[in-house]
């Protein structure tokens, strides 16, 4: 079975376990209200109705709650409180592959998008007076020739002077330009 | 008696036991749909408070037989109640498993009839 075969069928076993508690506890829900009523109806006085059915309730093998009892019971199980602590994440290596590796995606993700951001957008470049940077290039017939020239370079050569201004977008804004000399 | 005694041809201690609850449940649901509540009690009144099955006992059992296919189960609008409840069907397999456990259970009280009141004049 491949990783994402088995993480996806974790992740539904995982699901429907969920689901079945929930629908197991709108049952009991259901089936301990229709109790209560009826114990009111045969004449028991409200507190006492409300305490037998908190017995009734109650749980005393498994403190964890009514429907993680019954899944205990399903799996035939007793329930004592040590049983129930242990059910942990140690317990559950897929669980906590799930949840580590969630957590280190997220951290990840959240570590690089922001290097990204603050060394393109936020930092200043190390330069007093960055945002008055110039680059200078000579061009030949508006072919741009190796190396860089100085404004008013020999003549037939073009010079242009641009602006740089910001690294991030890569945008240059042509200032100025030599005329031809 | 159910962790002391075994079925010939049964190979679990509480198959006895477990199996009676079963059988009633599906007995009870062979009347038509009923959530579990509604099977709680009309096993209570039908037996006049001799069995009274718990909570506890009932759901495990129910959703347990609805695992082995036996019965089937659905979120429905009671009639006579603004409210749902969750309804369980018997399935043809739940029949079919109702009728082996009813003569199970008749070859079981048929022999604990026979230890216990012996026919005058008998064999024994």
């Amino acid at each position: 079975m491949s990783i994402r075969n088995w993480f996806s069928s974790r992740l539904a076993a995982l699901w429907e376990r969920q689901s079945r508690i929930k629908d197991l506890d709108r049952e009991l829900e259901s089936h301990l209200e229709l109790e209560s009523e009826e114990q009111q109806e045969s004449g028991l006085p409200l507190e006492e109705a409300r305490y037998a059915l908190d017995e009734l309730s109650a749980t005393p093998r498994c403190p964890a709650g009514r429907a993680r009892n019954l899944e205990q019971e399903f799996a035939g199980a007793t329930c004592p409180r040590h049983k129930v602590r242990r059910q942990g994440p140690p317990q559950n290596p897929g669980f906590t592959a799930v949840a580590v590796l969630t957590l280190a995606l997220g951290i990840g993700a959240n570590t690089g998008i922001f290097s990204v951001i603050d060394a393109l957008m936020l930092r200043p470049l190390p330069f007093s007076a960055a945002d008055q940077l110039v680059r200078i290039y000579s061009t030949k017939d508006g072919v741009p020739i190796a190396g860089f020239g100085f404004a008013g370079g020999p003549s037939g050569w073009t010079c242009r002077i641009s602006r740089k201004t910001a690294i991030v977008s890569r945008r240059w804004s042509p200032m100025t330009c030599g005329a031809r000399t | 008696m159910s962790t002391v005694m075994r079925l010939k041809n049964s190979s679990n201690r509480t198959e006895l036991l477990q199996g009676t609850l079963d059988m009633l449940i599906l007995r009870t649901l062979l009347f038509g749909p009923a959530h579990g509540h509604q099977i709680a009690k009309h096993i209570q009144r039908t037996t006049e408070d001799v069995l009274q099955v718990e909570h506890g006992s009932l759901y495990p059992a129910l959703h347990r037989m609805e695992r082995k296919g036996w019965i089937i189960s659905k979120w429905e609008m009671a009639k006579e109640r603004n409210r749902e409840f969750k309804y369980y069907r018997l399935t043809p397999a739940g029949r079919k498993r109702l009728a082996g456990q009813e003569s199970k259970w008749k070859q079981v009280a048929t022999a604990v009839a026979r230890v216990m009141w012996p026919a005058p004049g008998g064999q024994s």
